[in-house]
Formats: structure tokens, C-alpha cells, sequence
């Protein structure tokens, strides 16, 4: 007779091998990974990333300024972090900023809010926060690449020429360097339209970017 | 090159079934288990760049799968037994079991150092380290299982 030891053994190891074969869902791990990751908050800075806004029937568009990124299928390879397409950037800004309180939606690749129920000071600072988070949880958005940086750099000095012809002062901009350095880094740095805004406010500044015709990122991309 | 996620993916595909067979036969449910891999698969996601340093990552995923899957049967039985009583002690009068049953009559923390030290073959420190739980724990839940599903057995 057996010890009860080698009847456990051969008991249990019976039950193991007649679970049917069985394997889990990656896809929804990384889904349900990548959601949560949002839900757990970091500190907000108070950098504001706009890329380009679009009018569009009372509603105001967010469109990502990277078109074209390096790589296979639109995503950037790096070392350590997980790379996001601009499309899932998108759903990820827009799970986060609902999760902020924010009624945004995702449409056509942007995100889409009623600027009658959404401040646009509201929004600007809820995508900050977000973009944050996920930088603090380990993804490297598109905008990280220094070819989109580059680009968001130079639509900047744009948006920086529009507003003092507006009469809205701002300051002199970091070399392109430094600005690309400290996006990366997650740091502060120059943005023309948050100085804009806090100047003269959101309803100002916006009236100065309907009047000026602010190149969108790929009129400022050098193709081969 | 190899990336944080990829890595995390082979973790994943290595990992799964080396947890979740043992936790489905400490649960005794198959589905539940697999959740609750799934689950503490994505807590290890989220937290990959401290979990792909445990020296025991599939022992810390099956911990953190029993835990949720304990604290989700609490929940079910709290939703659709709110007031059921306890299971009735066996008495001496009641007929020998086989081991099968016999285990179904221990409760989840002592099937749980059941299944890692005899399914797995895991050391009592081995055992301790992965449920986070004093040794001495782990030597009196083994004694009283086994004392209990001895007793059962005759």
C-alpha cells in the first residue's frame, strides 16, 4: 500500500492530466493590461501636447501628428517599452480621458469632443495627463520619435508666428535639440499654446489659430 | 531586437499551463482557473519590469491567481448564498472516501499547499516563499491535510 504521500502524488497528477488542453488569451491580456495601466494615475505636469485642431461642426478634432512613423506597420522598435501605433495611442488617450471624467469619443483616428460640454482647457490638460501616464507606464508614443518631435517642434514655431501676429506674446523657443531632450524626458518644456492660452486665454487663442493657416506634419516631412 | 512585451509574451506562453494546471486542481474548476491566470497575468503586464526579476515569476502568478480566484468565490457565494450555512462537519459514522473526494473536503488554503508540495514537488520553503506565509504555516496545513485526509480514507 502506498504511502498516503505517493497516493496524493499519483491522485492529484491524475486530475492535472485530465484538464483538457487549454491555453489563455494573449491578446486580451495585453488589452485588458494596457487599459489598466491607465487607470492607475501618475502626477500630471503641466506640458500641453496639441498637435493640430480641425473645426468640425461644433465639435473640435484631435488628429495625431505622426503620420508616417519608423518602422514595420507604423510602430517604433525600442529597447525597452512598449511602442504605440498612433491608433492605439488614440484609443488610449480616449479610455484615459474618459476615465478622467472627459465625454470624448474616438472617431476616423481622432478624438472628437462637444466643445459645449468639454472645456477646451479641460481637454488640453486631460491629454497631458494622459500622455504622462502612459510615458509612466512604460509606452513610447509616436510623438517620442525624434522625426515627430522634430516635426511638432516646427509646428510650433508656426503656431508661435500665428499668435504674435495675434498680439499673444510667447516665449523664445529651446533649440530643437533641447525641446526634443526634454520632450523625451518627459519634462516641461516650450509650448507656445499653453503659453498662449494662459495669456490670453482659451476663447483668444483659438480665434488666433482659425485665423492662420497652421501647417499639418506632413507639409513639414522631407519624403525621398 | 527583443522588447519589454515580447519578452513578456514568451513568459506568457512558457508560464500558463505550468500555473494553471495546478491551480484548476486546487480549485477543483478549470474555467476559474484559467481566469485567474489570465488575471494575474495581467497584474504581471502591468508590472513586468519588477516581475521579470522574481527568480520564481510562475510561483508568483499562480499566488496572485489564487488569491483573486479566492476572493472571487467569496464574492459569487456572498451574491447567491447570502445566508448559506456552513458545510457540516463529517462525522466518524459517515463511510470511508476515495482520495478524490476526500480532497474535495479540504478548503482551498490547505489544497493549496497539497498541490505544490505533492503535484509540483515544491520544498515547504519553496512553498512558503510563493504564498508568502510563514513555514511553519506551510508544515502544520501539510500535517493537518494529510492527518485529516487520512482519517477520511478509513
Amino acid at each position: 500500500m502506498n504511502t498516503i504521500e505517493e497516493q496524493l502524488t499519483q491522485e492529484l497528477q491524475r486530475q492535472a492530466d485530465s484538464l483538457p488542453a487549454t491555453s489563455g488569451d494573449l491578446q486580451r491580456v495585453h488589452r485588458a493590461g494596457r487599459r489598466r495601466l491607465l487607470a492607475s494615475r501618475v502626477a500630471s505636469t503641466m506640458t500641453v501636447t496639441i498637435v493640430a485642431f480641425l473645426a468640425v461642426t461644433g465639435a473640435i478634432a484631435l488628429r495625431g501628428g505622426s503620420s508616417s512613423v519608423v518602422g514595420d506597420g507604423g510602430r517604433v522598435v525600442f529597447e525597452d517599452g512598449y511602442a504605440l501605433t498612433p491608433a492605439e495611442t488614440t484609443t488610449l488617450l480616449v479610455e484615459c480621458l474618459q476615465d478622467r471624467g472627459l465625454d470624448v469619443t474616438e472617431s476616423s483616428g481622432g478624438i472628437i469632443y462637444d466643445n459645449r460640454n468639454v472645456a477646451r482647457s479641460d481637454f488640453e490638460a486631460g491629454v497631458s495627463a494622459c500622455e504622462t501616464e502612459l510615458r509612466g507606464a512604460g509606452f513610447l508614443l509616436p510623438g517620442d520619435n525624434p522625426d515627430n518631435l522634430t516635426v511638432l517642434y516646427l509646428q510650433f514655431e508656426a503656431l508661435a508666428e500665428c499668435y504674435r501676429n495675434a498680439g499673444i506674446p510667447t516665449s523664445d523657443p529651446p533649440t530643437v535639440d533641447e525641446f526634443i531632450d526634454a520632450r523625451q524626458a518627459g519634462i516641461p518644456t516650450w509650448s507656445p499654446q499653453s503659453e498662449a492660452i494662459q495669456h490670453s486665454g482659451v476663447d483668444a487663442t483659438t480665434r488666433a489659430e482659425q485665423n492662420c493657416d497652421i501647417p499639418t506634419p506632413e507639409q513639414f516631412r522631407v519624403h525621398d | 531586437m527583443k522588447t519589454r512585451y515580447s519578452e513578456f509574451d514568451s513568459f506568457y506562453r512558457a508560464c500558463w499551463d505550468e500555473v494553471y494546471r495546478p491551480l484548476a486542481v486546487t480549485l477543483r474548476n478549470p474555467d476559474l482557473a484559467a481566469e485567474a491566470v489570465d488575471e494575474a497575468m495581467i497584474r504581471a503586464y502591468r508590472r513586468w519590469r519588477s516581475v521579470r526579476g522574481y527568480h520564481n515569476q510562475a510561483g508568483w502568478v499562480y499566488r496572485v491567481g489564487l488569491n483573486w480566484a479566492v476572493s472571487q468565490l467569496r464574492k459569487t457565494r456572498r451574491e447567491i448564498h447570502p445566508e448559506r450555512p456552513p458545510d457540516e462537519p463529517r462525522s466518524d459514522q459517515d463511510p470511508p472516501l476515495d482520495l478524490y473526494d476526500a480532497l474535495r473536503h479540504l478548503d482551498v488554503k490547505h489544497r493549496s499547499v497539497v498541490v505544490l508540495r505533492y503535484l509540483l514537488d515544491w520544498t515547504e520553503d519553496q512553498i512558503a516563499e510563493t504564498l508568502q506565509i510563514p513555514k511553519g504555516t506551510v508544515k502544520s496545513r501539510l500535517n493537518r491535510a494529510t492527518t485529516k485526509l487520512r482519517k477520511e480514507l478509513t
